[in-house]
């Protein structure tokens, strides 16, 4: 079966259903913090439920969670080099918004939490 | 052979953290968290920086460090280190083994700087106290390997 697709019960064959707003927010969101030098990796948590699933995909250390005025919170759950972290999270969240208004989903994103569960070199280790 | 060399007291206490064992700075766009561990790192990492300490932690806890350090689960840069973090402000305990022959009051003053310059460049947090405990003295012949025996 070809990426992207999926088998209905009559045996034709589907295009996969288009992400939500709010998994494209998370998938945005996490892309962009990964990319901002200074940041590690995700953490997705010790039993892994700092997740969006994005059909069988899991995206780690990242949750969107719809809010009253139909935006999405955004919440990074971040491993980071040792630097000055709140410089880093606004570099990540500058980036985030720029990358959204370029997605046209500006209109969807709401306040963006960082938490940054630990410190580690970029090879991962732990310092 | 333990001495406080801490003056301050108690007197002012970190903010509680809004979700528990974290701190937390508030901007418009979001809220920007640091959990303990980072803080507990930032600390420890700092106090290793300065001349004349030798270790972190009693001990007990270097001792059992060195066990957990060997299969893999311990970490000796959070050893030693306490911290209480609240929304804006940590405070900090440290214990430590110092050089035998350094100034103990100025090895402790260098590690309070040096730990509050860190923390608060780092992780942008205020640092309202670095309360210093030095454990133990090293004497730099304690790690010399015996000498072999002349005769079997």
């Amino acid at each position: 079966m070809a990426e992207g697709t999926s088998k209905h019960a009559s045996g034709a064959t589907l295009p996969a259903p288009a992400a939500s707003e709010r998994v494209e927010l998370a998938r945005l969101a996490l892309t962009h913090a990964l990319a901002v030098d200074g940041v590690v990796r995700a953490d997705a948590g010790p039993l892994g439920r700092r997740v969006t699933r994005d059909g069988s995909e899991r995206l780690a250390g990242v949750t969107a969670i719809v809010l009253s005025d139909d935006r999405y919170g955004m919440t990074l759950h971040l491993v980071a080099r040792v630097v000055p972290l709140h410089l880093l999270a606004h570099g990540i969240r500058a980036r985030i918004q720029r990358g959204a208004a370029r997605a046209g989903l500006e209109h969807a994103l709401g306040p963006i939490d960082i938490v940054f569960e630990d410190v580690a070199e970029l090879t991962g280790e732990a310092v | 052979m333990a001495e406080e060399t801490t003056a301050s007291s108690r007197a002012k206490t970190p903010a509680p953290a809004t979700t528990g064992a974290a701190s937390a700075l508030q901007t418009e766009y979001g809220t920007t968290t640091i959990a303990d561990l980072v803080v507990t790192k930032v600390a420890g990492i700092a106090a290793h920086e300065v001349p004349g300490v030798y270790a972190l932690g009693g001990g007990a806890a270097r001792a059992i460090g060195s066990v957990t350090q060997l299969v893999g689960i311990g970490d000796e840069r959070t050893q030693g280190v306490s911290v209480e973090v609240g929304e804006r402000e940590a405070a900090v305990d440290l214990t430590l083994v110092i050089e035998y022959g350094e100034s103990i009051p100025q090895v402790s003053t260098r590690v309070r700087e040096n730990v509050i310059r860190r923390i608060e460049g780092i992780c942008g947090l205020t640092v309202t106290e670095v309360n210093v405990i030095v454990n133990d003295l090293y004497f730099p012949g304690d790690d010399v390997p015996e000498q072999p025996a002349r005769v079997e």
